[in-house]
């Protein structure tokens, strides 16, 4: 036995290993955006110092990159739980603006103490975004629906839903359609007064850490892994494979409406159409980034948000389109997905012309 | 006139390697036209690996095919197809959703993707059917025709292919003895049309039945070729299996006294509705009492599947009842149903029985998370009894694992069983079911696997044991059945029935029959 | 009421509906390619922006419907091959790596736009001679029916054929068989001889055409002009209609002219000037998409093998 001790994890793929496949595929990410900036007539590695100098140019920017990744964090790791059972949530949008949605009425009308109105504030957004998620992840577990496409109509479900609530019952006195605010006395604190970033952001460090204790370390994290390995397996092993797979899928839902909620006490104080900017979307990207991770979905959000936030300032100096964040968002995203598959193809190949003597060996 | 001694297919050298470990080893293989090869040899003996190698399905690692003389490569079924090779494969290559003639119509697509010409395909289908002797029901979904028929459909479709070389895997396996007799006259006819045939089967008459030739394989290597008339049943088994005795573990004779036992396990006239509603669960009782092996023989397919997933909550079961220990336990959840002390071993052991990518706890602990035992506080796993148990069960059981974080995917099969058997029984069951626990597996890990259950029977649980190995199950059990087309023979004592009795009752003959 | 009951309106809405069934019709058919051969190509959406994309951009320096509608086949094909290559040649999850390519789609689309266009007060338009409905001589004169669908724009008409042809591909050809083979059962398919490789990309390049040709109707045809996200999940719409029409061709005709129905009746709604917040109405497409998903999928039967990928020795390896 003992000489094995020393080749552990041989069978798993291996640190270093995802390391290349990350460097891999940023490298293909900055091939893209240099081909992309190049045919704009800029110069790539000034387009990059911009981007770079934008975002760390003062502590608001630093702080605005806090604020920006704040609710992609949360969406995300709601993301991650709904994977755990083989289930995608993009449906983080819509499940967001309940949550505000809900989370404003009650800022607006719930007149008790600050602890109260925030205390039920969460709850009332995290059920308002769980129930729309959990829609979905229960028509897939009872009906075998695709979740994705309903999270998507639920999306824009939500968002006319939305629209209409701010321009007719909800609408503010002003003509913009917008609710009115919330009372000062129940926004949540700024971090530095005059910037953006709120204490929403201490929240964010505390979830990603109960993510990770849940996934890691208990019994419930452990059997919505199961059901992602494989739901017939689960269901032998007595797993409520079911009801688990719709819980996973309210959580994710939750996740996002408290997000929702996050954003309004912590930035906007109100709601108004626009209020996600394809958050949802964003957010399951960088959760496959990550692996699901919570830790590399912080790493992931922070990092993406640093890179709109040098876009947004750079476009002032230089004409590169922010959407150019999201195509290289997606460039990164795709090669992680393929880089393995591509490298085991080429090194199955290699292996293909050795004699099989050697072939046993490696 | 065809000259015999014309080679038409040579295989050189043929080696492939799972993980490492030899599946072929260096075979050769000759065959001429107009003769029937027979490849004989034990489960995992590497006929069907070989076969596939010639069909394209698998690249060979090592070794060359040649064709007429000149060497080929076969990289995919198109290859051999386009080589005049046609294959019957074990578990059919037809499309389920597909009827009869659209099946055929495929296969004799090739390069071709315009109009299917209707009438001049059902026209030569029909002549090829009279041709050989082939019964084809044309406009009938293929998944909704019995097996015997669905066979004739994959000869049919392999002779379309204007094909010289014949493979057949396991031809006999799903079929009645009616089915069969058809079957080799078909073959015959083939045989004096020119072709040459491949025959794979572990059953020693059928070989000796059909064959011109015999080529035995043992552990991935051609030990043998004998030509079929100057052989015997015995030299082949000998050769066959290289040893005398094929399971040494026996059943030692007891007297059983069923007033004085309880029941463990009771079904009362259960039905239960197969996939997509076909094969069915009819009417189904039988009764295991402490201490007691329950054998179910038949061939794949029949309704094992059903019932057992049935027991263990995993299927709806539509009409009866199932009582466990005295309780009640139909249609509850499986859960419920192991915690009530069923325990189970599923036939597919890489993909249902246990969890690839899970260390070998996780593999404990999944089919066992929700007892208390393992749970600590905040609902956390408690790692280092769990580590405690796998340790125990690791010596108990001899498995072999490298180290413990190895994923149980990487173990061998009959490691993965030891696994799965050590889980199930270390949680004390009342009732033990057991599927197919010693498919595929050498004769070590057989012999262990039927050890454990003998001392798990001495312990006072019942035992259902349900295989398509007749002698697994006759030297096994203390009362057996058959189960044919979902229904169950009456219970009786191993040594009650002869082989060829029992034989009868799998290919479905009614209890009369066998009297 | 009585506005809505008159001929006029009716004649008028049913005529729309059809119009506005053509851009889910074209890849819903487009799709059942795809998915008959196994694949769940969820970048069905991203196929239809970039052939809006290209066609727009081909339209507005060429003036020529001809060059838009062949630029916008070809970007939705290659997109599609895009797809296509990451499920089949790198056997990646096909729902996740859709999402991905629908977002990479997006980026792209909108990037370029704003590098060809710059930020401008004034939309650039398409102004291609093309977005006109073309009647059909004698059949166009019928009361009611001539006007509702022989007063179509063309591709209308194109779509009727390729449901034809579609239907009599499925069942009177190899090429159908194979790709129905494909998607129902990959292992036996090859073992008679089929190519799954090549049928799936085959089918993956059908299906992005019909896309691009969708996003051109959009863009170019319809509202002479791009906008970001110009297609707004009508992919994902044309997706659940492929389920509702059971991967069948003329069910999933007939429930495109549903979902075009039903949103050119919201239209007209809010032009009508009924009192129904026009947030309301501009949900009911989606809304109805959800209660159809509920309403067929019990029932439906997809291809067995969809959205699996097909690895030969995994398969045959008991």
């Amino acid at each position: 036995m003992k000489q094995f001790l020393f080749k552990k994890r041989e069978n798993r793929p291996s640190f270093l290993d995802s390391v290349a496949n990350t460097c891999l595929a940023i490298a293909m990410a900055i091939i893209v955006s240099i081909i992309f900036i190049l045919s704009l007539g800029e110069n790539p590695i000034s387009v990059f110092e911009f981007i770079i100098r934008g975002a760390f140019r003062n502590t608001s920017s630093v702080l605005e990159i806090l604020a920006k990744s704040t609710p992609i964090i949360i969406i995300g790791l709601g993301v991650s739980i709904a994977a755990a059972t083989g289930m995608t949530n993009l449906g983080g949008d819509g499940q967001f603006y309940m949550g505000a949605i809900s989370a404003a009425i009650i800022g607006i009308y719930l007149e008790a103490p600050v602890w109260i109105v925030w205390i039920a504030a969460i709850c009332v957004s995290i059920l308002a975004g769980g129930i729309w998620g959990g829609f979905a992840g229960f028509l897939r577990a009872t009906i075998d629906t695709s979740e994705v496409i309903i999270a998507i109509m639920m999306n824009y479900i939500a968002l006319f839903l939305i629209g209409f609530l701010v321009s007719n019952p909800l609408q503010a006195p002003g003509g913009i359609p917008q609710t009115r605010a919330i009372p000062q006395i129940v926004q949540l604190p700024k971090l530095i007064a005059g910037s953006r970033a709120h204490w929403g952001i201490v929240f964010v460090a505390l979830l990603a850490l109960f993510v990770w204790f849940v996934m890691n370390r208990t019994v419930f994290g452990f059997q919505l892994l199961t059901i992602g390995k494989s739901a017939k397996a689960a269901q032998y092993g007595g797993i409520a494979v079911k009801k688990l797979s719709v819980t996973s899928m309210f959580i994710a839902g939750g996740f996002a409406g408290f997000a929702g909620m996050i954003e309004v006490f912590g930035t906007y104080y109100r709601v108004l159409e626009g209020i996600s900017s394809s958050f949802g979307f964003t957010a399951v990207m960088i959760a496959i980034l990550a692996r699901y991770r919570p830790l590399g979905i912080i790493v992931g959000s922070l990092l993406i948000s640093t890179l709109t936030v040098g876009v947004n300032s750079m476009q002032i100096a230089v004409n590169v389109p922010t959407s150019i964040v999201t195509v290289i968002q997606s460039v990164v995203v795709f090669s992680i997905l393929v880089m393995p598959k591509i490298r085991a193809n080429f090194q199955h190949a290699q292996r293909k012309r050795l004699p099989p003597d050697e072939r046993e060996e490696s | 006139m065809l000259n015999p001694a014309n080679t038409i297919l040579e295989m050189k050298g043929i080696s492939k390697f799972f993980d490492g470990k030899p599946a072929n080893d260096q075979i050769d293989l000759k065959v001429n036209e107009g003769e029937i090869v027979a490849l004989l040899g034990e489960n995992g003996a590497g006929k069907s690996t070989l076969m596939n190698i010639l069909f394209g399905l698998y690249q060979a690692d090592h070794g060359e095919i040649s064709i007429d003389g000149k060497v080929v490569s076969i990289n995919s079924p198109l290859d051999a197809i386009a080589l005049g090779i046609g294959m019957v494969h074990q578990h059919f290559m037809l499309i389920p959703a597909f009827d009869a003639y659209e099946n055929i119509a495929l296969s004799i697509s090739g390069k071709r993707n315009g109009l299917v010409n209707h009438q001049v395909i059902r026209e030569q289908i029909k002549k090829h059917s009279i041709q050989y002797n082939l019964s084809i029901v044309l406009d009938t979904i293929v998944q909704d025709l019995p097996v015997g028929l669905q066979q004739q459909v994959e000869i049919l479709k392999a002779l379309f292919g204007e094909c010289r070389i014949l493979v057949l895997d396991e031809p006999t396996g799903v079929l009645n003895e009616q089915e069969k007799i058809k079957l080799f006259s078909s073959l015959k006819e083939l045989k004096a049309a020119g072709l040459s045939i491949i025959f794979i089967s572990h059953k020693l008459d059928e070989v000796l039945d059909i064959s011109d030739r015999v080529v035995i394989l043992r552990k991935g290597k051609v030990v043998d070729s004998v030509i079929t008339n100057r052989t015997n049943k015995e030299d082949l088994a000998c050769r066959m299996v290289g040893r005398d005795v094929v399971f040494s573990v026996k059943k030692g004779p007891r007297l059983f006294d069923n007033k004085m036992k309880d029941r463990v396990l009771e079904i009362k006239n259960i039905e239960v509705h197969g996939k997509r509603n076909t094969q069915t669960i009819k009417d189904l009782s039988l009764t295991i009492h402490r201490g007691e092996l329950f054998g179910i023989a038949g061939v794949d397919g029949n309704g094992q599947s059903e019932l057992v997933e049935a027991l263990a909550g995993l299927r709806h079961v539509t009409k009866g009842k199932i009582f466990l220990n005295g309780n009640e336990i139909t249609n509850r959840s499986s859960r419920s149903i192991k915690q009530m002390g069923l325990a189970f071993v599923p036939e597919d052991r890489r993909s249902m029985g246990t969890i690839a990518s899970y260390s070998l706890d996780q593999n404990i602990f999944f089919r066992n998370s929700d007892s208390k035992t393992f749970r600590k506080h905040f609902g956390q796993i408690d790692k280092k009894k769990l580590h405690m148990l796998g340790d125990r069960l690791i010596k108990d059981y001899d498995i072999r694992i490298p180290h413990r974080d190895m994923l149980v995917g990487q173990l061998s099969g009959g490691n993965i069983q030891k696994v799965i058997l050590a889980r199930e029984i270390s949680s004390d069951p009342v009732v033990l079911v057991a599927m197919h626990p010693t498919r595929g597996l050498d004769v070590g890990a057989i012999e262990f696997i039927h050890t454990r259950l003998l001392e798990l029977l001495s312990s006072g649980a019942g035992i259902l044991l349900i295989s398509t190995e007749l002698d697994e199950i006759i030297s096994l059990s203390d009362q057996m059945a058959v189960i044919s087309n979902g229904k169950l023979s009456r219970p009786f004592r191993p040594d009650e029935l002869s082989l060829s009795q029992i034989g009868l009752l799998m290919g479905g003959s009614d209890e009369e029959a066998c009297r | 009421m009585s506005v809505l009951l008159t001929r006029d309106f009716l004649v008028s809405l049913f005529a729309a509906g059809v119009r506005m069934s053509i851009p889910i019709m074209l890849p819903a058919l487009g799709e059942i390619y795809a998915e008959r051969s196994g694949i769940l190509n969820i970048n069905l959406e991203g196929q239809m922006l970039m052939g809006a994309f290209a066609s727009f951009i081909v339209g507005h320096y060429s003036g020529s419907v001809v060059l838009a509608l062949l630029a916008g086949a070809l970007a939705g094909m290659l997109q599609a091959l895009l797809m296509a290559t990451a499920c089949i040649q790198w056997k990646t999850q096909h729902v996740v790596i859709g999402i991905v390519l629908n977002m990479f789609a997006l980026g792209f689309t909108s990037f370029w736009y704003r590098v060809v266009f710059g930020v401008t007060i004034a939309p650039p338009m398409a102004n291609v001679s093309g977005g006109v409905s073309t009647p059909v001589p004698l059949l166009s004169n019928i009361p009611v029916l001539g006007e509702i669908l022989f007063s179509q724009h063309f591709l209308f008409y194109i779509a009727i054929a390729l449901v034809i042809v579609s239907r009599f591909v499925f069942n009177r050809t190899f090429f159908g068989l194979k790709i129905r083979s494909a998607g129902e059962y990959p292992l036996a398919a090859e073992t008679m001889g089929v190519n799954i490789c090549r049928t799936r990309y085959l089918s993956m390049m059908i299906c992005g055409v019909l896309a691009g040709l969708g996003g051109t109707f959009l863009s170019v045809l319809s509202l002479n002009r791009f906008v970001d996200n110009i297609t707004a999940s009508r992919g994902f719409i044309a997706l659940a209609i492929v389920i509702f029409g059971r991967w069948k061709p003329l069910p999933v005709f007939f429930s495109s002219l549903l979902f075009g129905t039903m949103d050119a009746f919201q239209l007209r709604l809010q032009s009508v000037g009924l009192n129904v917040p026009y947030h309301l109405l501009l949900m009911l497409p989606y809304l109805l998409t959800v209660l159809v998903m509920i309403m067929t999928s019990k029932n439906s039967k997809s291809p067995a093998a969809l959205g699996t990928n097909y690895n030969r020795e995994a398969m045959t390896d008991t």
